[in-house]
């Protein structure tokens, strides 16, 4: 016992568990990942659908502003790109007072997310009535399930089948793309968590979600 | 309800020692037994009471307050005999009547007749028997140990029957609606019946699982059976017909549409405990499909299939696709397919193993709603065997599409045998002018988690053209060929290991190192080197209406990545190579072209006006290079100058240098712009 003792207080085992305290810490930004989530969730959801609309605007309006033929609106120069994107001002535009901690940020604005983002927005209108009859549910893994098949019309339920199959692709296909696009693939469960609490914190009133136990209960 | 011989005979005794006596003057006999059992029989208060009628006959009234009986407790009952007649040890009661009540199927009640003409010689005769709303009638007949039974019933509540039958489980949970119309009649000797027949009716079915994974609406269901036991074994014969309702038992729904029920016959013999054998089974699906198979199932130890083998026929698409097919596909790529024509198959199981399969097709065509692929007039077949010989079998196309691009008539030679799949010949697929020369395709680790794809290819020329002209595409000039060998598609990955060669504008693009990740998923990733090597600038401007350059351009285009199509990350250098011997001219509108796209100012002594005189300029060289990153194309040129790059170095009278001076452009607005070239006017320089 003693060996050990003295051998987990040994300088090189402090470095070493500073190092790694240090790693996880910044390593992965989750504060940055969650204001993704919410700005992600939020549009897909269409709740506050004026924000999203706002953030969506922002977009366009610059390529219009680059497009008047001086080019000079195009160019970003000597603004470090990751300035320029779409998040830093959205997440500026909702947490003035974050601006700091996300300039580490996650971004989340690239062709492939914006696809799956757009996918998943028009689906929700299908999807929603089935939420709210508790017949699917939000899952601990970020994914939709269904949950109460008897609340379905019998002819309906390979349609939902369907509905669902093809939101938990997105779903997952989304985690492992802002990982991936954020340059560390490793990153994938830690975002799915985050969207997991987000997707339920965001839900209206009686969807029905899994709490930490695996059971089914209704916001 | 039938009361069993043991007990029948004690009644029957003591009723005989009171005959016996009943020629003194007995006005009325009464018997009161606190409790008393009968092998599973036991009675509480049972009260009798005799009393002779005129006629030498007696009436009889039992009374019990409870009897439990083998099939629940029975309360408050009733039995009344108001004509028992015994003559020659024949003793019977016309007219009797029985009542009671049962705390699940409530009140019972019915009228027999009962004639016993000593030991295992009875005939009971119900009538007016009602139970559960349901009125029956029924018969049994004892006679020197053989017996038969004849039962029937209208109207019986299957909610109530299933609740007060006490299977408790899973069956008077499932049904919660229906009513049955039931007859059934059944005979033997001993305690074994010989024969059976039973013939239900049910109307208005609802019943679900506890899960809802099946579920039952609306049923009209109609079954037979008929069996008959000899040497322990039963030979059976069934038919089921299902003629309205809903049915679904995850992931097939089934709507019975009025006039097309479905129907299952069932013929075989069963050794209970040991064997069953389905000589023939045969279910059809008006209009969507039928199946005949014929098996053999080992119960003990275990249940096992033995052998079993399957037909299916006149399989029409879309119908057996959307309800058959589809709801297993959910999630795949060909969960949304457009559907036509019709299939056939066998299937032969052994061994507790598949051992051969073969689908045959008729015309299909198949058709991605996502606009991905499609197949039409697919006919043919497809085999399989697990051992022995390879199975050969040919599959024809009469044309489809891949990605837009069409394809044209092409016949495959497939064999197949465990594991293993691959093409017995060639197969060539005309894409246009040309074809994909499939020179071999295999498959292997069918059925397994380890499923690997080969193949090697060859594109004779392909107009560009025509490919251009398909996906919309500028118009282009050249061909596209190439050798496509070793592609390999394993864990939703393709590979493709040789080179592929595009020849356009007089020059030569080089794709390398292709891989394609996840191709029919969400986000298809695709990887690749590109080499350009001496394009005609000439034909490239003039394609792309860009303005006009001579000259030739060469380069690579390293690491490039597309996710979704999109590119996300490549280390683009396209440039005049040194070495090139052809005229360099640039027109004006190039110029202003390339001073847009690089947010160039133009250098040079010689002021705008003056320029515009001049419809093309010489140049030494030209070329632009982009780092992207992070949705940011970094630029450069062919060498630094003052505060920038050259995009175009002159060279000659009149001189002309376009000098880019930002480093930095947003990659989707650089693509809107080189869009928007083609559609803009004459520039004008200013």
């Amino acid at each position: 016992m003693k060996m050990t003792k003295l051998s987990l207080l040994s300088p090189a085992f402090l470095v070493l568990l500073l190092a790694s305290c240090v790693t996880v810490n910044i390593y992965f930004p989750a504060a940055a990942a969650e204001d993704a989530a919410r700005t992600i969730v939020r549009d897909v959801m269409g709740e506050k659908a004026q924000d999203t609309g706002e953030q969506e605007g922002a977009a366009p309006e610059k390529d219009q502003g680059q497009g008047d033929g001086t080019g000079s609106g195009a160019m970003l120069d000597g603004v470090p790109a990751e300035e320029s994107t779409w998040l830093a001002g959205v997440v500026d535009w909702l947490f003035p007072s974050a601006h700091a901690q996300t300039r580490e940020d996650l971004k989340i604005d690239t062709p492939a997310i914006n696809r799956l983002r757009s996918s998943m927005r028009s689906r929700q209108d299908r999807l929603r009535p089935y939420f709210r009859s508790g017949a699917i549910g939000l899952t601990q893994e970020g994914l939709v399930q269904i949950r109460d098949r008897s609340a379905i019309p019998l002819a309906e339920r390979n349609k939902v089948r369907k509905l669902v199959a093809e939101e938990n692709e997105d779903r997952n296909a989304l985690y492992k793309e802002i990982a991936r696009a954020n340059g560390h693939p490793e990153w994938t469960s830690r975002i799915r968590a985050i969207f997991a609490d987000v997707w339920v914190e965001e839900a209206p009133r009686s969807y029905w979600y899994q709490n930490d136990q695996g059971q089914w209960v209704q916001r | 309800m039938i009361p069993r011989a043991p007990r029948l005979r004690l009644l029957l005794l003591l009723l005989g020692g009171l005959t016996a006596v009943s020629g003194v003057a007995v006005e009325r006999l009464g018997l009161e037994i606190q409790r008393g059992s009968v092998g599973p029989w036991h009675v509480d208060g049972l009260r009798l009471r005799l009393a002779p009628k005129d006629d030498g006959a007696l009436g009889l009234k039992a009374e019990a307050a409870v009897v439990d009986a083998p099939f629940g407790t029975l309360q408050d009952v009733e039995l009344a005999c108001p004509r028992l007649s015994a003559a020659d040890q024949r003793w019977r009661c016309p007219g009797g009547d029985l009542r009671a009540s049962h705390p699940e199927l409530g009140h019972l009640r019915g009228q027999f007749e009962l004639d016993y003409a000593g030991p295992g010689r009875l005939q009971l005769v119900m009538s007016e028997a009602r139970v559960l709303g349901a009125a029956g009638q029924g018969r049994l007949r004892l006679s020197e140990g053989d017996w038969s039974v004849e039962l029937s019933a209208r109207g019986l509540a299957l909610a109530r029957l299933a609740g007060g039958l006490g299977y408790g489980g899973e069956l008077a949970e499932a049904v919660s609606k229906g009513q049955a119309e039931l007859s059934l009649q059944a005979g033997g000797s001993g305690v074994k019946p010989r024969q059976l027949e039973v013939d239900i009716q049910v109307k208005g079915l609802d019943l679900a699982n506890t899960a809802s994974t099946r579920v039952g609406q609306g049923l009209d269901l109609s079954a037979h059976l008929e069996a008959r036991r000899t040497d322990g074994r039963w030979g059976f014969d069934g038919r089921i017909g299902i003629t309205a309702g809903q049915a679904y038992a995850e992931p097939v729904f089934l709507e019975v549409p009025s006039g097309k029920g479905l129907t299952a016959e069932v013929e075989g013999t069963w050794q209970p405990g040991q064997r069953l054998v389905l000589e023939r089974l045969q279910l059809v699906h008006p209009d969507v499909a039928s199946l005949q198979a014929s098996g053999e199932l080992e119960l003990a130890p275990s249940l096992a299939v033995e052998r079993a083998q399957a037909r299916l026929k006149g399989v029409s698409l879309p119908a057996a696709y959307r309800i058959y097919a589809q709801p297993f596909l959910i999630g795949t790529a060909l969960d949304e397919l457009q559907t036509s024509g019709r299939l056939k198959g066998a299937v032969r199981y052994a061994g507790g193993e598949l051992q051969q399969l073969s689908v045959g097709l008729d015309d299909v065509h198949a058709e991605d709603r996502g606009g991905l692929f499609a197949a039409y007039g697919l006919a043919g077949e497809l085999a399989w065997r697990r051992a022995g010989e390879a199975a050969s079998s040919r599959l024809r196309m009469e044309g489809g599409y891949l990605y837009g691009l069409p394809l044209g008539e092409a016949e495959v030679h497939i064999q197949a045998l465990g594991g293993h799949l691959g093409l017995s010949q060639p197969a060539i697929v005309p894409i246009f002018d040309g074809a994909l020369e499939i020179r071999s395709l295999q498959a292997s680790g069918l059925g397994s988690e380890d499923l690997r794809w080969q193949f090697d290819a060859l594109l004779t020329p392909v107009s560009l053209s025509q490919v251009s002209h398909t996906l919309g595409w500028p118009l282009m000039s050249g061909k596209l060929s190439g050798m496509i060998p070793n592609v390999r598609y394993v864990d939703e990955v393709l590979e493709v290991g040789g080179k592929l060669l595009v020849r356009v504008f007089d020059g030569r693009v080089v794709i390398a190192d292709l891989r394609l990740a996840e191709p029919l998923g969400r986000l298809p990733r695709l990887t690749a080197n590109v080499t350009v090597d001496r394009l005609d600038l000439a034909r490239l401007t003039r394609t792309f209406d860009f303005g006009r350059i001579q000259g030739q351009l060469s380069g690579h285009v390293s690491d490039l990545r597309l996710v979704a199509w999109e590119p996300v990350h490549f280390d683009a250098e396209l440039m005049t190579p040194p070495d090139d011997p052809t005229r360099h001219r640039i027109s004006q509108r190039a110029v202003d072209n390339l001073t847009r796209l690089g947010n160039a100012g133009i250098a040079g002594a010689l002021s705008g006006t003056f320029l515009q005189f001049f419809e093309q300029f010489p140049y030494d060289r030209l070329g632009l290079t982009c780092r992207l990153r992070q949705r940011i194309c970094h630029m450069g040129g062919v060498a630094p100058a003052d505060g920038g790059y050259y995009i175009v170095k002159g060279g000659g009278i009149p001189r002309i240098d376009v000098i880019g001076h930002t480093r930095k452009v947003d990659w989707k607005v650089l693509v809107k712009r080189l869009r928007n070239i083609r559609l803009e006017g004459e520039p004008v320089i200013r």
